[in-house]
């Protein structure tokens, strides 16, 4: 395992590397100009030759990626345009309200669509788990940006118990003006870990193993716990994780809508102000972070599952 | 030893009596007043952007800010038709607009509590002057002096009437020995405010400076600029009480706004307008007059004004924003008949079909767009709007990648010369807004204009709209006001024209 968490984490190299290069490119072939955006409408032409001569902007594009690469070998994501400061620090910044959104949005996720998933497949024949699969189909159909202005009306406004967005100061704060984001990032991710988990336990209820353990007398309570869920545990992590990707998307419009300083609010900024070095370096920072993720998931499956075990350990 | 003890005893209640006597002092000050009948009090205003930096004016948001933190010598006043003194108590002009001489207010410190002379303001315009970002601002051969700690001069190259209102209120003044990289993010100055705090692309937080020159304000204690993107979120923060001052509305939450209890929405004129750019090279119909008469007569702005600015615009009637030497023109009435027959007369009596460029995303846009296309089509011309990404829009426009380009546009400074230049007067390589505009009489006028003060600048002015409004020489639609969100406690809250932040005054009631 430890091998192969190495060898995945090498082959990360390549792929940042090719993603920081399609973002290099793509975001200077995207029409606008950062020193005209800098120095607005009254900026004179030799000017904004100046600017763009002093930000490197002049040279061939392979040439201003080959100066990026040797920069990030320094830890150097390059200087923002916009804030004028190193692109990296900025990054540093955001990155505390990003994760624990993230990470707050995967713990309601699971809150919700575990026992929802679990509830269902157990009820798969009634009434009850009929709503609960009508109610999957609406949360899938709903978007995140109506979902979190609705959650803020609720209870930021008709019933005042939470922060009408922001971040807070200090962490019992941060709980509190990051539970409707985390939660409207939860609604729109749960019912695909529902359904997902739902399909798992039905297909481990029906598995042989599971009639055998029932015919041995075992409690249902336990062959649910050690035979059903355990096995059904594994797809559902694995769309949870291959989702994470998903959610970071998400998260652009959520900490957009919720005044949330996070990473999201900064790509936006930086695409909107033609800040490439931003753009670039947020990028590879939401890459990092879902190939990691990934790594993580497959690491959890191959812990639960021998047979995800087995393969890993064969792969060269 | 008993006696040092004694004495040590005597120095700290010594020092408690000073500690106590300052702080009473102190609190003397802040009494409140006719200028401040409240004192203290922390204002939470939202805005949908941070400020670039505390330095230069780059983009709105900073420009609307500055003004909390730095002093400049001349500020414009709050109906944006003059100047009047910030740090200068007074100012003038000799006969040909070449020498500016400034006379400073007795006692000026900078926030730090150290003295401003005028030797500061020399060092902080030549620098500001010399610095590349501000490149042209400062005709080379421009020279500074200050004979005595309250005088300073500005000797130009060339006569400017302008100089003063175009480029003073935007340099800030600074310690000699400060260098404007500290200013970007630590700036040290004059303004009613400090700032404390700046955690980049959330909050910033000023804190009142003591050392103001205009006691006894500003009124409040403290000023938290928080960046909250969104305008539905900022109403929603607004309503919740979780903000004082919300500067973007949703125009479709305005009248529900307005009966909330505790929710005020006064609605401000401003500089901003709304036209649509017409480029002539890229469709050879706009470079025709009856073409673009028959246009401006056939968009019905009232009703753009209510239906996509909820009332909070209303119909433009002089390419010239309402500031100072505007001059109100003969609007263009929504007459369809009369269209039709600036259309028939034309070089293009069955029309012609064009693409109206816009940027995606944005409502008001959206709205405007749909209502031209829908209108022009009872003209015979066939609209096709094209969406893109804003900042991809701008590139468009700035390479004449356009045929008619939507444009909200504002003024920044009082006085309308640097405006005109970039509008009207097909100056540099923009040729008009890069509508290939080109006026031979507009373009004099403006010439003589930049080296023309007194009543002959008015007049010109006068005459240089007449000319752009007679030749329909875009298609003009709205003025737009601002409607801010206010919670009623918050008192003395105005926003100029040029929508800078005037806080002095504000002060909060329980």
């Amino acid at each position: 395992m430890f091998a192969f968490a190495v060898r995945r984490t090498l082959q990360m190299i390549p792929v940042l590397i090719g993603i920081s290069l399609a973002m290099f490119v793509l975001v200077r072939v995207v029409p606008g100009d950062p020193a005209k955006v800098a120095l607005g409408i009254y900026g004179s032409p030799e000017l904004v030759a100046e600017l763009r001569a002093h930000w490197g902007l002049d040279q061939p594009v392979i040439v201003q990626y080959g100066i990026f690469l040797g920069q990030i070998l320094q830890g150097d994501l390059g200087h923002s345009y916009f804030y004028g400061q190193p692109a990296i620090e900025l990054v540093i910044e955001r990155l505390p309200p990003a994760l624990f959104l993230t990470a707050y949005a995967v713990v309601l996720t699971l809150l919700i669509s575990v026992p929802l998933a679990v509830w269902s497949a157990l009820r798969r024949n009634r009434l009850t788990g009929a709503i609960v699969r009508t109610m999957v189909v609406l949360g899938l159909g709903l978007p995140k940006y109506w979902i979190g202005i609705i959650l803020l009306l609720i209870f930021g406004i008709w019933w005042p118990v939470l922060p009408v967005g922001g971040y807070g100061t200090n962490f019992p704060e941060q709980l509190r003006s990051l539970l409707l984001p985390s939660l409207t990032l939860a609604l729109s991710l749960a019912p695909l870990i529902v359904r997902s988990l739902r399909a798992s336990i039905i297909e481990a209820l029906e598995a042989d193993h599971v009639d055998m353990a029932r015919s041995k007398g075992v409690d249902d309570r336990l062959v649910l716990l050690r035979h059903v869920f355990r096995l059904a545990l594994i797809p559902a992590i694995t769309i949870l994780g291959l989702h994470i990707g998903l959610l970071i998307g998400a998260t652009l419009i959520v900490e957009y809508v919720f005044a949330v300083p996070g990473l999201g609010q900064l790509m936006i900024t930086a695409i909107s102000t033609r800040d490439y070095p931003t753009v670039v370096a947020v990028t590879l920072t939401f890459a990092v972070f879902v190939m990691t993720v990934n790594l993580l998931t497959d690491l959890l499956v191959a812990l639960l599952d021998p047979r995800a075990r087995a393969a890993m350990m064969a792969a060269k | 030893m008993t006696i040092k003890m004694g004495a040590g005893v005597r120095l700290i209640g010594a020092a408690l009596i000073l500690a106590l006597g300052a702080g009473v002092a102190a609190a003397q000050e802040r009494q409140t007043s006719e200028q401040c009948p409240a004192v203290g009090g922390v204002l939470k205003f939202a805005r949908s952007a941070d400020v670039s930096d505390w330095y230069y004016q780059g983009n709105n948001p900073t420009i609307w800010a500055w003004p909390l933190v730095n002093l400049p010598l001349v500020k414009n006043n709050l109906t944006a038709t003059g100047l009047e003194g910030a740090a200068a108590e007074s100012w003038e002009a000799n006969a040909d607009y070449t020498q500016f001489t400034f006379k400073l207010r007795e006692g000026l410190k900078f926030s730090d509590g150290s003295e401003l002379t005028a030797a500061d303001v020399l060092t902080s315009i030549s620098t500001a002057g010399a610095d590349p970002q501000n490149a042209g601002r400062i005709l080379e051969g421009t020279t500074f002096e200050a004979p005595d700690d309250r005088t300073f001069i500005i000797n130009l190259p060339e006569p400017q009437p302008a100089f003063v209102e175009s480029q003073l209120t935007q340099f800030g003044i600074y310690p000699a020995e400060a260098d404007a990289q500290t200013m970007l993010t630590a700036p040290v100055s004059a303004g009613p405010f400090i700032l404390a705090e700046w955690q980049k692309g959330q909050m910033a937080r000023l804190t009142r400076n003591p050392h103001y020159w205009n006691q006894p304000y500003p009124c409040l204690d403290e000023v938290q600029l928080l960046v909250v993107g969104d305008a539905t979120t900022q109403a929603l923060q607004l309503q919740a009480g979780q903000i004082d001052i919300a500067q973007e509305l949703p125009p479709v939450q305005l009248e529900a706004l307005r009966g909330m209890p505790g929710v005020t929405v006064p609605v401000f004129p401003t500089l901003a307008e709304q036209l649509i750019r017409l480029q002539r090279v890229t469709q050879p119909a706009f470079a025709d007059v009856n073409v673009r008469k028959a246009m401006n007569h056939a968009i019905d702005k009232a009703a753009i004004a209510e239906v996509v600015f909820f009332g909070t615009a209303s119909e433009m009637n002089s390419e010239m924003p309402r500031t100072k030497y505007y001059v109100a023109q003969t609007p263009y009435t929504y007459d369809i008949a009369k269209a039709k027959e600036h259309m028939a007369a034309s070089g293009f009596p069955n029309g012609f079909t064009t693409e109206l460029l816009i940027a995606s995303g944005d409502p008001v846009e959206t709205g405007i767009s749909t209502i031209v296309k829908a209108q022009l089509a009872e003209i015979g011309i066939t609209v096709n709007i094209q969406q893109v990404e804003a900042g991809t829009k701008f590139d468009l426009r700035n390479n004449r990648q356009f045929e008619m380009f939507l444009a909200s546009t504002s003024a920044d400074q009082i006085d309308p010369q640097g405006f005109w230049s970039f509008c009207c007067a097909a100056q540099r390589n923009r040729g008009s807004a890069f509508t290939d505009y080109i006026e031979d009489d507009m373009i004099a006028l403006y010439e003589g204009v930049t080296k023309t003060g007194g009543p002959r600048r008015e007049e010109i002015f006068a005459e240089m709209q007449k000319i752009g409004w007679d030749d329909a020489a875009q298609l003009f639609l709205v003025f737009i006001d601002a409607p801010i969100g206010v919670r009623s406690n918050v008192q003395g809250f105005v926003v100029p024209p040029t929508r800078t932040h005037v806080l002095d005054t504000v002060y909060k009631t329980e």
